[in-house]
């Protein structure tokens, strides 16, 4: 292969290869998906957990809500390449390995996870409080406020939220990429920086971008499809 | 029955202790609409919330049919709240959730199947006059159909008393009017107890049958819709009724001079309505029973209550000396207050 210098660079597409950049979007992908689910999953519990023991004067949810607290300010402010080398050891023991997509997953987590804990968090106070007085008036327990109106009015924000986390995880995931959790950041940097071929790491930019702005767009659509504020 | 006895409540923000409630007692009965009127501030809506527990008492106690409820949990609390309806000033419908859906609400909370359900707020849609917005969503709908939709939502669960938070205070006078004639609907044919906490007298004149008034946290009048206009003894309750009660003109002394000039032959009385009744059959009886002489009504202003008319009238009676004393006698034996503004 040769290597062309200059803005001529960017386009010699004779050094991609179609098949490892699908195989790598596959990865960038499957990544993504996955840590979105679970950090969806996490930062709804945690986030939710910060609301209730933040409205709470009961001396157990106030310390409880400084501790969650606290770990999500830490965790929220590392910034993702050093959290991803600190990590290492750790997960080295959950998931047995560090190289690979899988090895990324403690670290998405754990970055973004406090991330949307804090918008659910926000969601939730968002919430028009007379609905949820109006609901207390009809004798719903604590659990049927969550679910019959806390869950359901903050729905937009939340999915909106839930956006913003997706796409910071897709950075995040390309970053992982870097230190071997494959994936277009992987490829982007070992066979388009360091092999000096500039058209793999712009086809593996395009790509990314384009998984980014689908997920805008499908994020806006269920925004305004179930907002009916 | 409802009972408020001796409470105070304190609020303690940032340090500040503010007390919203002073040593209040009340007891409202079994099917009436009972007014608490007060500028905002006053505590109303701190005791309205004392009923169904959202507000706990600092001290005192709180009653529903006997039965303290201060000391219940939240989770004891939940079947006394089943069994009240409340609606807010600003609506507090759902957003998310469809017009139907929002007004199955406390049903689904209790667990009831969604055939009853359905079936259940679908007569309530009647009631309120909005069954076509069924699957309308609350931003679609205007402030008066909103509270409809939640008077709905309030007596699906067969409430025995209905608690309004300023329920008409957000809607223009047509509306509000259109909404406390549904409520006097709803007491009238369901025999549901309605408090009703208000700023507006005008709304407490138009449906409630008693009154308290209150200020700075204490309840400082309490009475009969007729007692509370008639004799007022606050300053803040005079201030209140004068702002229903519109003075007209004919009640200065300038226009009882102008109606001295108007009729000039014939003595003039002032009766005053104290009491809600209806002001048809007093001079009907007073025609049939005094056949010589001859009455007619000249001015007078009176207001429409559940029960009757409250103000005044100008009469003009033309009779003899004795009759005439006869007919003031009689007058004065019902519960009208005559004053003779001139004899003839």
């Amino acid at each position: 292969m040769t290597n062309v210098n200059g803005f001529q660079s960017y386009f010699q597409f004779n050094q991609v290869d179609w098949a490892t950049m699908w195989q790598a979007t596959f990865e960038t992908v499957w990544l993504s998906a996955m840590s979105v689910i679970l950090v969806a999953v996490l930062g709804f519990l945690l986030g939710l957990m910060l609301y209730q023991t933040g409205q709470s004067q009961r001396p157990m949810s106030r310390v409880l809500n400084g501790i969650v607290a606290l770990c999500v300010n830490v965790f929220r402010s590392i910034p993702f390449i050093i959290l991803i080398v600190l990590l290492i050891p750790l997960t080295k023991g959950i998931m047995g390995t560090m190289i690979g997509p899988k090895a990324a997953i403690p670290a998405l987590i754990i970055s973004a996870a406090p991330f949307y804990a804090r918008l659910v968090e926000l969601a939730f106070h968002e919430v028009d409080g007379g609905v949820l007085e109006a609901t207390r008036s009809m004798g719903a327990s604590k659990w049927q406020l969550v679910w019959q109106v806390l869950l359901p009015e903050s729905l937009p924000a939340l999915v909106s939220g839930l956006t913003v986390t997706a796409i910071s995880l897709i950075g995040y995931t390309a970053m992982a990429g870097v230190i071997g959790a494959g994936g277009l950041g992987n490829l982007a940097y070992q066979d388009g920086f360091q092999a000096n071929q500039n058209t793999i790491t712009l086809v593996a930019t395009v790509i990314i971008l384009i998984i980014v702005f689908i997920c805008q767009k499908a994020g806006d659509l269920v925004v305004k499809h179930i907002d009916h504020r | 029955m409802l009972t408020v006895q001796q409470v105070n409540k304190q609020f303690t923000r940032e340090g500040e202790t503010f007390q919203a409630l002073k040593n209040v007692s009340l007891e409202i009965q079994d099917g009436e609409i009972y007014g608490i009127i007060g500028y905002s501030g006053a505590g109303k809506s701190t005791l309205i919330r004392l009923f169904n527990g959202l507000e706990k008492p600092t001290s005192g106690d709180v009653l529903v049919n006997g039965q303290s409820i201060i000391g219940l949990s939240e989770q004891a609390m939940r079947p006394v709240r089943q069994k009240m309806g409340m609606i807010f000033q600003h609506f507090n419908l759902l957003w998310s959730k469809m017009v139907i859906d929002n007004i199955m609400l406390p049903l689904k909370l209790i667990g009831v199947n969604k055939k009853q359900r359905l079936a259940k707020a679908r007569q309530l849609l009647k009631l309120v006059e909005l069954t076509d917005y069924e699957a309308a969503y609350p931003s679609e709908l205007s402030g008066g159909q909103k509270q409809r939709v939640a008077i709905a939502r309030a007596l699906i669960s067969d409430p025995a008393i209905l608690l309004c938070d300023e329920a008409t205070s957000a809607l223009d006078p047509k509306t509000t009017a259109s909404i406390l004639t549904l409520l006097a609907k709803i007491n009238r044919e369901l025999g549901i107890t309605i408090v009703l906490v208000t700023h507006e007298m005008d709304a407490v004149r138009r449906i409630c049958q008693r009154i308290a008034v209150m200020e700075n946290g204490q309840l400082i009048e309490e009475g009969s819709v007729h007692d509370i206009f008639e004799r007022p003894q606050t300053a803040a309750t005079k201030a209140f009724v004068s702002e229903s009660l519109v003075v007209t003109p004919s009640e200065t002394q300038a226009s009882i001079d102008q109606l001295l000039n108007r009729v000039p032959n014939g003595s003039i009385v002032k009766l005053r309505f104290n009491e809600e009744q209806s002001v048809q059959p007093v001079i009907g009886q007073l025609m049939r029973r005094y056949q010589a002489i001859e009455i007619s009504v000249i001015s007078g202003s009176l207001q429409q209550t559940v029960n009757g008319a409250l103000g005044y009238l100008y009469i003009q009676i033309q009779a003899d000396p004795t009759d005439l004393k006869a007919v003031l006698a009689d007058l004065a034996q019902q519960t009208i207050e005559v004053e003779v503004i001139r004899h003839d």
